[in-house]
C-alpha cells in the first residue's frame, strides 16, 4: 500500500505539474485541498482526469469527487476499491 | 458620472430563439426555449449534451447577410453581420459622416470554422489556405469582417473578458462617446458554438445535460448557446443630427474585478455586489428604483449562489423582480451581455418581464424566487443586467426608459 | 484619396498620462537591466524567440503548476513593472493581446482530438481565454478594480491605453497597469506561413530593414507599463495616441501632420521617430510615407529587426521610447538614420500591423 501511495503521489505531481516536489512532501493524511497541500477546484478536476485515465474510474459529480480526493489515504482507498484498470 | 448622456437607438439579435427582434420577442413572450439538440456543430458531445444552437446553417447565413464570396466568413462573422444588419436598419446612420466606432466582443473568434480545418492548416505538408481561412482564428478577424461590411472605420476594438465581454464592449463604447472620441458606438458581441467551448465547459464539469435551471436548488450547470447581438449608442448631440429616436438610455454601468479565483466567483458575491451597486449609483438611482434584474444566472452551483448573495446584500428583503434568460438562449458567452441588453430594451419597450424557465424550488441558503411566468402588468422603468465572467470580471449595465 | 483629413477625424485631446515604469521581455535580453543590452543578439533564423528569465525566484511550486510560457512571462513582466513603480495594487489592469496563450489554445485543440472528446484537463481551456493573464495578475496582487482585455491585433495595446486614459479623465483611477503580450508557436508560424506572411528565404535579423522581398520575420514580446495621473517619479509622459484603421498612405501622411499640429509640434521639433519597418516590401510604403517627410534633425529609429513582428510589437517601441526619454540616450542598434537634433524631448511612434491597423503615439520627456 505504501508503494502504491508513493506511486500515486508521483502521478499527482506529474498531472498537476508540481515541479520540484517529492512524494515525501505530501502527507498521506493531510487534506489535499485548502489548508493541506493547497489544491483548488481546478486541481480536483485534473485529479478526476487522472483517476479516469490511469484507473478507469469515472466521477461525474464534482461534489462526489471532492470527497474521494480528500487526502492521499482517501484517494488510495477509493482507487483500490473501484479501479477498473 | 455627470456629463453626456448615452442613448440606444438600434438593436439587432440572432440567437437560438430567433433571427431578429420580432422572432425573439415571440419566443420570450411564449416561454419558448431555444435549447435542444446539437445538429450543426461537429462534436461527439452531441449525444450527451444539449445547447442553444441557431438552426441556420452557414450557407443560409451567407444568403441572409449577402456577404462577398471572395473572402472567408466564419460563422462568428456571419452571425455578427446578421445581427448588426438589423440594428443598422432600425436607425439612420451614416458612418462616413459621423465618428462611428465598432466595439465588438468574442471569446473564441473564428474557432467555429478553424477547428474543422486546423490540423490541415498547421500541417507543413499541406498547401491549402482557401480564402484566407488561416487568418480567421483570432478574435479580430470577425470584428474586421463585420466592420468592413458596414464600412465602420473610425474606431475598432475587440474585447475578450470571457462571459462579460460584450457588457464590457457596451460600456467601453459609452465611455468613448462620453469622452468625445465618438458620436456613434456600435457595441455588442458574437460567439458561435464550437466543439472547443463545448469540450472546455464539459471539462470544467459545469454543463447540465438537461435544460438548465437558474436559481433552482437542483441546478446542475449551464447550457451553452450561440448568438450575436448589437446595440447602437449615440450621444445627445448626435441624436439631434441623426434624428433617431432613442429606444432607451444607458444610464449606468460598472466593471469590477474581484480577484478571487481564476474561474470561481467569491462566495460572498463581492464582485457582483460592487458592480451592481456602483451601476445604480452612477445612474443617480436607489436600489428600490430597479424594476427588473436580468441576472447572469448561468445555473452553475457557484454563480447563482454568489450572485444571489449579492442580490440579498444589496437589496435586503426587497429584491426586485428578477430572472435569468439563459434557459431561453443558453449561455452565449461573449454575446451574452449584448443579448441580454437587447432583452432589457425589449422589456422596457414592451413593459414585460420574462420568465425564469425551469425553476421549481429556491436555493435553500437564499430563499429567492425568480419570476416564473411572463409578467405583463408591471411598470418597467429601469432594468439592471448582469454579466459575470471567468477571472472575476464582473460587469453590470443599467437601461432606463427614455423620457 | 484627397490629402485632406475629414473634419470628424479631429479627435478630442486628452490630458497627458505619466509612465512611471516600463518593462520588457522579448527576443533581446531587455529584462536583466531593463534596457537593451550593450550587444544585441543576432538571429539567423526567421523566428526571434523570447530570451526567458528565471521564473523560480518569482513563484512557488504551487503557483507555477498551471502557468504556461506566456502566462509566466506576462506575470513576471507585470510584477517587475509594479515593483519599479512601487505600486502594490494597481487600480486598473488592462491588457492587450491578439493571440493570448496560443500554447494553451493549441494544447486544448489537440486534447479534444487525442482523447476523443472524453474527459479533458480543463487547465489549457481556462488559460486559453484571453483575459486569463489579466485575472492572474489581479489575483497575484490582490487587485480589485477595473479590468479589461483587448484582443484586436495591432489595436490591442492602443485600446488598452485609451481605456486607461479615459479612466483617468473620468477620475476613476490614479494609477493603472497596462500591458501587452504575444507568443509564437510552431503551429502558428505554420498557419501564417500558409498566408505568405513570412520571408521564404532565411534572413539575418540585422539585414531585415533593407530586404527587397515580401514577408517578415516572427517575434514575440511582452511589455508592461504603469501609468499615473501625476508626474511624480515618472520616466516619460504619453501625450497623444491615435489609431487609424484600413487607410491608405495619403491619409497616414496627413494624419501624421495633423497629429503633430494638435500637439503644437513642427516637423523640425520632432527629435525621434520610431518606424515600424518589418522588411516587408509590400507594406514599407506606409513607413516611407512618414520617413520621407521627416526633417534632417529627426532621429529615425526602427525596432522590428530586434524583436521580430507580432501583433502587439508596438509595445517594444513604447518601452524603448520611454527608455530613451528616461536615460536621454538612443541605443545604437535602434538607429536607422541619425538626425542632427541634439535634444531628446519627444518621441513619436508610428506602427502599422499588416497594413491595416495604424497607430501614432507621442511621448515626451518629463
Amino acid at each position: 500500500m505504501d508503494d502504491f501511495k508513493k506511486d500515486l503521489k508521483l502521478q499527482i505531481i506529474e498531472a498537476l505539474n508540481l515541479q520540484g516536489m517529492n512524494p515525501d512532501d505530501i502527507d498521506n493524511t493531510a487534506p489535499l485541498f485548502g489548508e493541506g497541500l493547497g489544491l483548488d477546484s481546478i486541481d480536483s478536476l485534473e485529479l478526476m482526469v487522472l483517476l479516469e485515465r490511469n484507473y478507469g474510474i469515472k466521477i461525474e459529480d464534482a461534489r462526489e469527487g471532492r470527497k474521494v480526493l480528500e487526502s492521499i489515504d482517501a484517494m488510495a482507498a477509493y482507487i483500490q476499491a473501484n479501479r477498473k484498470k | 458620472m455627470p456629463g453626456k448622456r448615452v442613448f440606444i437607438t438600434g438593436m439587432g439579435i440572432i440567437s437560438a430563439i430567433g433571427t431578429g427582434v420580432g422572432e425573439t420577442l415571440v419566443s420570450l413572450r411564449n416561454n419558448v426555449s431555444g435549447i435542444g439538440s446539437i445538429d450543426i456543430v461537429d462534436t461527439l458531445l452531441k449525444t450527451k449534451l444539449i445547447a442553444g444552437e441557431i438552426k441556420v446553417p452557414n450557407d443560409n447565413l451567407v444568403e441572409l447577410t449577402g456577404v462577398k464570396k471572395n473572402a472567408y466568413y466564419t460563422r462568428t462573422s456571419l452571425l455578427g453581420i446578421a445581427a448588426l444588419q438589423e440594428a443598422m436598419q432600425m436607425c439612420k446612420l451614416d458612418p462616413s459622416r459621423q465618428k462611428t466606432g465598432f466595439i465588438n466582443a468574442t471569446t473564441v473568434g473564428g474557432m467555429s470554422d478553424m477547428e474543422k480545418f486546423y490540423f490541415d492548416l498547421v500541417d507543413p505538408t499541406t498547401k491549402s489556405n482557401e480564402n484566407g481561412l488561416a487568418d480567421c482564428l483570432d478574435c479580430a478577424d470577425c470584428t474586421e469582417k463585420i466592420a468592413d461590411h458596414f464600412n465602420i472605420k473610425d474606431w475598432i476594438a475587440t474585447i475578450s473578458t470571457a462571459c462579460s465581454s460584450s457588457a464590457n464592449a457596451i460600456l467601453y463604447g459609452a465611455r468613448l462617446i462620453k469622452s468625445g472620441q465618438l458620436d456613434v458606438a456600435v457595441c455588442g458581441g458574437t460567439d458561435a458554438l464550437t466543439r472547443f467551448t463545448l469540450n472546455g465547459f464539459n471539462s470544467l464539469k459545469n454543463i447540465d445535460p438537461s435544460p438548465c435551471m437558474p436559481f433552482d436548488e437542483n441546478r446542475n450547470g449551464l447550457n451553452l448557446g450561440e448568438a450575436a447581438a448589437y446595440v447602437i449608442l449615440e450621444s445627445e448631440e448626435q441624436l439631434q443630427r441623426s434624428g433617431n429616436k432613442p429606444l432607451a438610455e444607458l444610464s449606468g454601468y460598472r466593471n469590477f474585478n474581484e480577484a478571487f479565483h481564476p474561474t470561481a466567483p467569491s462566495p460572498n458575491g463581492e464582485g457582483a455586489l460592487t458592480a451592481m451597486q456602483e451601476t445604480i449609483q452612477m445612474a443617480g438611482l436607489q436600489p428600490a428604483d430597479i424594476s427588473y434584474i436580468n441576472v447572469h444566472g448561468t445555473a452553475t452551483l457557484n454563480n447563482d449562489l454568489s450572485e444571489g448573495i449579492a442580490l440579498k446584500r444589496l437589496f435586503g428583503e426587497n429584491v426586485p423582480l428578477f430572472s435569468s434568460t439563459k434557459p431561453f438562449t443558453g449561455h452565449t458567452l461573449a454575446a451574452a451581455g449584448a443579448v441580454e441588453a437587447v432583452f432589457a430594451l425589449l422589456s422596457l419597450q414592451e413593459q414585460i418581464i420574462y420568465a425564469n424557465l425551469n425553476f421549481k424550488s429556491p436555493i435553500p441558503e437564499l430563499g429567492l424566487y425568480p419570476v416564473t411566468s411572463l409578467q405583463t402588468d408591471k411598470t418597467v422603468n429601469h432594468v439592471l443586467s448582469n454579466s459575470f465572467g471567468f477571472g472575476g470580471n464582473n460587469a453590470s449595465l443599467l437601461f432606463s426608459k427614455y423620457v | 484619396m484627397a490629402e485632406t483629413t475629414p473634419a470628424f477625424y479631429l479627435v478630442n485631446m486628452f490630458n497627458p498620462v505619466y509612465i512611471t515604469s516600463a518593462r520588457a521581455i522579448c527576443a533581446q535580453d531587455t529584462f536583466s537591466n531593463n534596457n537593451l543590452p550593450e550587444e544585441t543578439k543576432a538571429f539567423e533564423q526567421n523566428i526571434l524567440n523570447y530570451h526567458e528569465p528565471d521564473y523560480k525566484k518569482y513563484f512557488t511550486i504551487m503557483q507555477l503548476r498551471r502557468m504556461t510560457r506566456i502566462i509566466k512571462i506576462g506575470l513576471v513582466t507585470a510584477i517587475e513593472a509594479l515593483k519599479d513603480a512601487k505600486l502594490e495594487q494597481p487600480q486598473a489592469i488592462i491588457t492587450g493581446t491578439a493571440k493570448g496563450s496560443m500554447t494553451d489554445t493549441e494544447k486544448f485543440l489537440h486534447d479534444i482530438v487525442d482523447f476523443n472528446e472524453g474527459t479533458l484537463n480543463p487547465t489549457a481551456f481556462i488559460q486559453s481565454t484571453y483575459n486569463a493573464l489579466n485575472g492572474l495578475i489581479a489575483l497575484h496582487h490582490n487587485a480589485n478594480g477595473y479590468n479589461s482585455t483587448y484582443v484586436h491585433r495591432g489595436f490591442s495595446l492602443e485600446n488598452a491605453l485609451m481605456d486607461a486614459i479615459m479612466l483617468f479623465e473620468e477620475n476613476r483611477i490614479e494609477n493603472a497597469l497596462i500591458g501587452c503580450f504575444e507568443e509564437m508557436t510552431a503551429e502558428h508560424y505554420e498557419l501564417k506561413k500558409k498566408m505568405g506572411y513570412w520571408k521564404n528565404e532565411s534572413m539575418k535579423n540585422i539585414d531585415l530593414l533593407n530586404s527587397p522581398t515580401t514577408g517578415t520575420i516572427a517575434g514575440e514580446g511582452t511589455f508592461f507599463f504603469t501609468l499615473n495621473k501625476s508626474a511624480e517619479n515618472a520616466i516619460a509622459k504619453l501625450n497623444g495616441l491615435r489609431m487609424l484603421y484600413n487607410v491608405d498612405e495619403a491619409l497616414i501622411k496627413t494624419t501624421f501632420k495633423s497629429f503633430l499640429a494638435e500637439h503644437n509640434l513642427t516637423l523640425d521639433e520632432v527629435d525621434t521617430v520610431f518606424l515600424s519597418y518589418n522588411g516587408n516590401s509590400q507594406t514599407r510604403h506606409f513607413e516611407d510615407a512618414i520617413s520621407q517627410q521627416l526633417s534632417p534633425s529627426t532621429n529615425q529609429l526602427a525596432f522590428k529587426h530586434l524583436c521580430g513582428e507580432f501583433d502587439t510589437a508596438a509595445g517594444f517601441a513604447l518601452w524603448a521610447g520611454a527608455k530613451i526619454l528616461q536615460h536621454q540616450t538612443i541605443h545604437p542598434s535602434l538607429i536607422l538614420k541619425k538626425g542632427t537634433s541634439s535634444s531628446l524631448k519627444n518621441v513619436v511612434i508610428y506602427n502599422q500591423y499588416n497594413g491595416k491597423e495604424h497607430a501614432f503615439y507621442l511621448l515626451e520627456k518629463i
